[in-house]
């Protein structure tokens, strides 16, 4: 059965359906989760706390079609809830290792992630969410706004930020041949 | 291909290989919690209460030549002497800032421009129009000034604008609060001196909803920074005087909602209702016209029932009204001018719309009104003197016409004007 009629089950009470529909999804999650968290464990919580979120309010949802935005803006608003009332306490970072990486896995690619990674934990929540939704999950930018509640302004203002820390950091981090290989492996 | 688009070509790639990890196998508990679960009837799920996006169903203007534009804008000036001068010569005292009054002009917006409805003849009148895109907000509680937002240039999405007011019974031109600070989600509320108006707004840098208040001549603005207003509710003046704000706030325990009152002058704040972990606020709140009572809903987050409530402004003498047998949810409270009746919406299980009820706040019979409101929900407003109910539903994500409600028999009438964004209704002297 396709993704729609999937979800007017589930709207009207179909466990099987949604269980269906959050296995196909969990994994996305869970990465977007960890993204914007930096914490396995509270990106657990946070996919939980939007899964149980989406069972219970899914016959708010009028249009089956905006489900797999919808479930993401539950997710992501997840991650910045636990995220606000963890602010007093240092998230710690305990990312698990690497099994398959999805990029070259050469000491160019590594370096580059590592500096990606190491600027992303540089952000605050807010600012990550920012970047997971519009780059992870491909979310156009109105899209973001509405998942956040914030002026679309807002959202570019502060991706602009995001993305110019992250340049700024691989820039100081290597010199510019280096930067020519690294972005895609050959000279522009 | 510079470096910059490569980057963030790469980005997405980049990322999924930061956040590699092992499968969540523990969809399976949450499938298990889910599986014992309730779902939530319709018109209970939170969207229908957070505010909508004003400015992302406004249609852009477009621009039009020079010209025309002159003719417009000295159309516009005529037509707001013309008004100015009608309005002056009918309108010579003001109402209270609070309770009854006589009901003057509708304020109604159509395609960027603001218009004056009289609701006894049903004929509108433009008070300003050109090419910028305006949006009413209301009047001022005397009725002499009427509010309206701007709006920028549109972005493709949300946009910001500024506040502007309109002298009523006067040719003067617009005078603006000269700050881009109004988003399509704002709340908006005027104070009973008339000359100031409260509104919400976002802090660009954090971002966070604050409350500013503001001379509506833009004289004074001050940002309530320390205050941590959540996104809906908006903000409500407390009669006799204005000097306290009621807005709703994140609860302690930052999963559930207070509401509180912020002194505007010292910037303290103080509990009016608190929840705990198994209640939360349902929508919309509002205080009664003698600033002694509050009217506010509460939701059970086990159960999902919201009831109805009325508590002392001081926080003391909650009790639950208008409860009828068998209602699951009685939400959306609107005191009338008198402070005696309730205008509420109230959904029945098995049911997913809502009807608008009147209920008597001393336990009088209720008068049903004769229509339904759906989760998009419904803008409405009490006319001034009390005898019948302005009001838009929203069906679809689409606004239908504006309709009045009766109070008194709950007959429904599709107004007579042209379909309009309503504004508010203006108050005037008996």
């Amino acid at each position: 059965m396709d993704q729609r009629g999937l979800v007017e089950r589930a709207r009207k009470g179909d466990h099987d359906a949604f269980a269906e529909l959050a296995r196909a999804a969990v994994v996305r999650l869970d990465r977007a989760a960890r993204l914007i968290l930096r914490d396995p464990e509270l990106a657990r919580d946070a996919v939980q706390d939007g899964l149980i979120r989406a069972w219970r309010d899914l016959p708010g949802l009028r249009d089956p079609e905006a489900f797999d935005g919808w479930l993401h803006r539950l997710t992501v608003n997840a991650c910045l809830d636990l995220a606000r009332r963890r602010r007093r306490r240092p998230i710690e970072v305990e990312l698990s290792p690497i099994h398959h990486p999805a990029i070259a896995d050469d000491s160019v690619g590594i370096a580059r992630r590592d500096l990606v990674d190491n600027v992303l934990r540089s952000l605050d929540p807010d600012g990550r969410a920012i970047v997971v939704l519009h780059y992870y999950l491909g979310m156009p930018l109105p899209e973001v706004a509405a998942t956040l509640s914030i002026p679309v302004g807002t959202v570019k203002s502060r991706l602009h930020r995001a993305l110019g820390t992250m340049r700024i950091a691989i820039t100081d981090a290597t010199d510019e041949p280096q930067r020519e290989s690294i972005a895609g492996g050959q000279l522009a | 291909m510079t470096f910059e688009q490569r980057f963030e070509r790469d980005l997405p790639l980049i990322l999924d290989d930061i956040a590699m990890g092992p499968y969540p196998d523990y969809v399976n508990d949450v499938l298990s919690t889910t599986a014992h679960g309730r779902q939530r009837p319709g018109w209970t799920f939170p969207g229908r209460w957070l505010p909508m996006e004003l400015t992302t169903a406004r249609v852009p203007t477009t621009r039009l030549p020079m010209r025309q534009l002159g003719v417009l804008a000295l159309i516009a000036i005529l037509v707001a002497a013309m008004l100015a001068a009608y309005i002056g010569t009918h309108q010579q005292r003001v109402p209270p800032p609070f309770g009854p009054a006589a009901n003057g002009l509708i304020a109604a917006t159509r395609d960027g421009d603001l218009y004056a409805v009289d609701p006894r003849t049903g004929r509108d009148t433009l008070v300003l129009g050109g090419p910028t895109k305006d949006e009413w907000v209301g009047f001022t509680p005397d009725g002499t000034l009427g509010v309206f937002v701007r709006w920028g240039p549109d972005s493709g999405a949300t946009t910001t604008g500024k506040l502007g007011t309109l002298l009523l019974g006067s040719s003067s031109a617009p005078v603006f609060i000269d700050k881009d600070v109004i988003h399509g989600d704002s709340a908006v509320d005027m104070a009973p001196n008339g000359r100031d108006v409260a509104f919400t707004t976002y802090d660009e840098g954090t971002p966070r909803q604050l409350i500013i208040v503001a001379a509506l001549d833009g004289s004074t603005y001050h940002r309530f920074d320390d205050v941590p207003i959540t996104d809906y509710g908006g903000v409500t003046y407390l009669a006799p005087n204005g000097d306290e704000l009621l807005y709703i706030a994140r609860s302690a325990n930052n999963e559930t909602h207070d509401i509180r009152a912020l002194d505007v002058t010292t910037g303290r704040t103080r509990p009016i209702v608190e929840t705990t972990a198994a209640t939360d606020i349902f929508g919309g709140i509002s205080a009664s016209p003698d600033g002694k009572r509050l009217a506010y809903a509460l939701q059970d987050r086990e159960t999902l029932g919201v009831e109805l409530h009325v508590i002392g402004i001081d926080g003391r003498d909650d009790k639950v009204v208008g409860h009828a047998q068998g209602a699951s949810f009685e939400a959306w409270p609107l005191w009338d001018p008198q402070g005696k009746r309730l205008l509420i919406e109230r959904g029945q299980p098995g049911e997913d719309f809502a009807r608008p009820v009147i209920v008597d706040a001393a336990g009088g019979p209720d008068v049903l009104v004769q229509t339904a409101i759906t989760s998009d929900g419904a803008w409405k407003q009490w006319a001034p003197d009390g005898s019948s109910i302005l009001a838009q539903r929203t069906v679809n994500g689409k606004e239908l016409g504006e309709e009045l409600w009766d109070a008194t028999t709950g007959a429904v009438t599709p107004a007579s004007w042209p379909a309009s964004t309503v504004g508010g209704w203006q108050r005037v002297a008996p």
